[in-house]
């Protein structure tokens, strides 16, 4: 996935959307918008993000499951199962990004890339809604793919590269 | 998103954790002839037992708890830490059956147990060295799990491989601090001392560990404890009351005895406490 920080304008539409096709329980979120300000006045620049579980490729959160109840799933995606998992918020200490949250009927939970829709060959909700077209859901192995061009024609940055997680959300700055 | 992931029963798990676990270790390298010390794996049990009490409290899906015990996942400190509990039950209960006489069993035991138990002591004594050497291992791995289980997990505060020894240590201290209650040798004294200068060591090397961890903003999640929002808990907690008093009543009073040792092994067990509640907080801070 790409998001653009240059084209966010933190409305928030991936937030409610998510919430909505994921039906998530009321208090909880699987993506939130984070605004950066940096500089001293009157010289100050301000960034915007829509952030998520990074869905890495060398995910901590799968590491530290002593259930297997977190794995890595189909196409890359990092998931739960609901059926393995005992609440033990190992996961939630390993996230280095603070995307993960104990569901009210206990088991944890975490963005999925819309996993239901992805593999039916929709886009997760989030990208579909965004008014600016900020978010870019595509196969990153793929050369020809939409994020992948981005990507070659961008400059970009992940979060917390130094987590070693090898985060797959990228940051188009 | 940031809400704490581990409250005050994590806490109270890792600090009867590892005062279980230097009860086992104590057990082992102690002669258990005495009264009180021929119960200690009894009591390493029953004290862990209330320890995955509050485990079992902490977790958000309590029916889901068997599912430590379907998979072994070996880069997970929490998986390893399960089958390690798992495992000392059978060998400190068997352990603790090569100390007490047939007769204490009989007054004991229900009569339909009795030929089981009678057989499983038999069987202990015969393997009484390999249990003694079972126990070592499990309550040193037990003690320092309990460290390690912070440790893994990345967040700055508990990014430090010094939390297994040093928690294996304070462990130790914790497990001789209640045995201290029950038993005045100047031999276990000794052993204190040891543990409290070893803690002391340990807990500076953590610090000195995380000077060297930047946060984004410049900071160090050692500034936590050197003029941040653990300062004065810390330092007066775990290191004056935790460490400094009892170290310094053993010292004068070459062991304390009456109600200073009461008191010397009240203040160990505070700051045993204190510490893992500290750092349990620092680390989601």
């Amino acid at each position: 996935m790409t998001m653009d920080t240059r084209r966010c304008v933190g409305c928030n539409a991936c937030v409610i959307a998510c919430k909505t096709e994921n039906a998530l329980a009321e208090g909880t979120s699987r993506d939130w918008v984070i605004t950066e300000t940096a500089g001293t006045f009157p010289s100050l620049s301000q960034e915007i993000r829509s952030e998520r579980c990074n869905q890495c490729s060398r995910p901590p959160c799968v590491d530290s499951c002593p259930t297997r109840a977190s794995h890595i799933g189909e196409a890359g995606v990092v998931l739960v199962s609901r059926n393995k998992c005992t609440g033990c918020k190992a996961c939630i200490g390993a996230c280095p990004y603070n995307a993960r949250y104990v569901h009210p009927d206990g088991f944890v939970d975490k963005c999925t890339f819309c996993f239901h829709r992805t593999k039916t060959g929709a886009l997760p909700a989030c990208v579909e809604v965004c008014p600016t077209q900020a978010l870019k859901f595509g196969d990153l192995e793929d050369a020809t793919s939409e994020v992948s061009r981005l990507l070659r024609a961008r400059r970009h940055k992940v979060n917390r590269p130094d987590s070693g997680a090898k985060p797959n959300v990228y940051f188009l700055i | 998103m940031n809400s704490p992931i581990w409250n005050w029963e994590i806490a109270v798990y890792l600090f009867l954790g590892g005062m279980s676990a230097g009860l086992m270790i104590l057990s082992c390298i102690r002669s258990g002839h005495s009264s009180p010390e021929r119960l200690l794996p009894f009591l390493s049990v029953l004290i862990l037992s209330v320890g995955m009490a509050a485990l079992f409290m902490d977790l958000a899906f309590k029916t889901h708890v068997y599912r430590f015990y379907l998979a072994f996942q070996w880069k997970s400190p929490m998986s390893w830490g399960s089958w390690i509990l798992l495992g000392i039950y059978p060998a400190a209960l068997l352990f603790g059956l090569t100390r007490v006489e047939e007769a204490e069993i009989a007054r004991l035991t229900p009569a339909p147990l009795l030929g089981t138990i009678h057989s499983a002591r038999r069987w202990a004594i015969s393997q009484e060295r390999v249990l003694k050497q079972t126990n070592l291992f499990l309550g040193i791995a037990l003690g320092v799990y309990t460290g390690i289980l912070l440790s893994s997990l990345g967040r700055p505060a508990w990014n430090s491989a010094v939390l297994g020894p040093l928690f294996l240590v304070s462990g130790f201290s914790a497990g001789a601090a209640i045995l201290t209650l029950f038993t005045e040798e100047n031999n276990l004294h000794r052993w204190e001392m040891h543990a409290i200068s070893a803690e002391f060591a340990l807990i500076l090397l953590y610090i000195f560990g995380l000077t060297r961890i930047g946060n984004p903003d410049g900071s160090t999640p050692a500034d936590l404890f050197l003029g941040g929002r653990f300062t004065a808990i810390f330092w007066v907690f775990t290191v004056m009351i935790g460490l400094c008093l009892p170290f310094v009543l053993g010292r004068i009073l070459r062991p304390p005895v009456g109600n200073y040792r009461f008191l010397g092994a009240s203040f160990v067990l505070i700051g045993s406490f204190s510490l893992r509640w500290i750092i349990v907080t620092a680390g989601q801070s």
